[in-house]
């Protein structure tokens, strides 16, 4: 096939014979030395040589330098992502410090006898339901996990709507709060995926997956409305899952931004609004 | 032999150097890698059939880098860079393939 054919006919024929020639067919007989030209020409031949070898390392090495230089940038970027997510946590609980701060103060005007009647009973209520306040109380904690073979980007992890049918189903079995690794889930949160992480609350989750719910007790039994969701999802995608009742404290929910509530445009008068 | 004296010391000034690719460049170095890797091969298989020469392998260098390089930028030029790149590429890798199994019949008679 390197051989020029002499009486090629095709086209393809001759093409591939005239591509694919040996560039030394004109040399013809073999001799015993290797045959030598003048100095010149074997000093011009190391020279090619040479850079060849040359052209071959620097691809190589700056191959290489591409690959570390890619790792820096990801490794910066992850430093980066630890620490903004560090100073989250840091002002979440700065936030949650006020919070509490400004329950305390709630409390303590609604404890003035000035003020209506029921009033304080009817605060209470509100705040535990919508999630402001933190809640304590007999109830169950349910741990989900990917599958143990999962792989990436299959359906045998944990999805965020595997967090949600869950969280419905503590609803409707009557739980009164309910919080996804620590994160209180009220009437604005949202339990969505953002790249390959569950986020809460604009939060990402790390597995496993810790569901706590007050009341809802009778999550534990298989027979319930749980019990028969998660035996669907290990049966249908392998998720591991894990119910235990027990006593849970649920932190107060993280109200990023008040709807209703502002801020009294006279503090001096102690109004609340 | 004194294409592999070449080659050695290419590596090593490579090594040594550190040398940076023009950002222009880069599109045409892995052409231009193959190309050289063929004459590479052309000549070591001549040595094998004792009719090396120093004129044939500057001159396959020197043709193949320049043409297979310059049949890319054409290729850019034309918006068939990609498909130029290949048809280079399976050109000359078939060469590569011939002149490897030209040097595997020598040494091994198989």
């Amino acid at each position: 096939m390197t051989e020029a054919a002499p009486h090629a006919s095709g086209l393809l024929e001759s093409f591939m014979s005239a591509a694919l020639a040996d560039d030394y067919a004109d040399v013809a007989p073999p001799v015993e030395s290797a045959r030598r030209g003048p100095v010149f020409v074997s000093a011009l031949a190391l020279v090619a040589a040479a850079a060849i070898g040359l052209l071959i390392t620097s691809v190589l090495i700056s191959n290489l330098g591409a690959n570390e230089q890619r790792e820096r940038t990801r490794g910066a970027l992850a430093d980066r992502v630890t620490t903004a997510t560090a100073t989250v946590a840091e002002r979440q609980s700065l936030v949650n410090a006020k919070q509490a701060h400004v329950s305390d103060l709630e409390r303590q005007v609604l404890a003035d006898g000035d003020v209506t009647p029921g009033i304080r009973e009817q605060a209470d209520a509100l705040a535990a339901t919508s999630g402001t306040l933190p809640l304590t109380g007999a109830g169950v904690e349910i741990t989900v996990d990917d599958a143990p073979d999962a792989t990436a980007n299959s359906l045998n992890q944990v999805l965020d709507r595997d967090l949600q049918d869950i969280a419905n189903a503590l609803w409707r079995e009557g739980a009164t709060g309910i919080a996804i690794n620590g994160h209180r889930l009220i009437s604005t949160t949202a339990i969505r995926s953002a790249g390959e992480a569950i986020v809460v609350n604009y939060e990402p989750l790390a597995r496993p997956y810790r569901v706590e719910a007050v009341g809802a007790g009778a999550a534990v039994q298989s027979s319930s409305g749980v019990g028969r969701l998660l035996a669907h999802l290990g049966s249908d995608y392998g998720l591991v899952a894990e119910t235990k009742a027990r006593d849970v404290a649920l932190p107060a929910g993280e109200l990023h931004q008040p709807r209703f509530a502002m801020p009294s445009p006279a503090p001096a008068s102690g109004g609340v609004s | 032999m004194i294409a592999i004296i070449g080659l050695l010391i290419g590596v090593a000034v490579g090594i040594v150097w550190h040398p940076v690719v023009p950002i222009a460049l880069q599109p045409y170095l892995p052409i231009a890698i193959v190309a050289a890797l063929d004459a590479v091969f052309g000549g070591f298989r001549a040595l094998m059939e004792r009719r090396f020469d120093d004129r044939i392998f500057i001159v396959s260098f020197l043709s193949n880098v320049v043409i297979a390089s310059f049949l890319v930028f054409l290729g850019d030029q034309l918006g068939v860079g990609a498909q130029m790149s290949t048809g280079v590429v399976v050109v000359l890798a078939m060469r590569i393939f011939a002149n490897a199994a030209a040097i595997r019949r020598i040494l091994f008679r198989a």
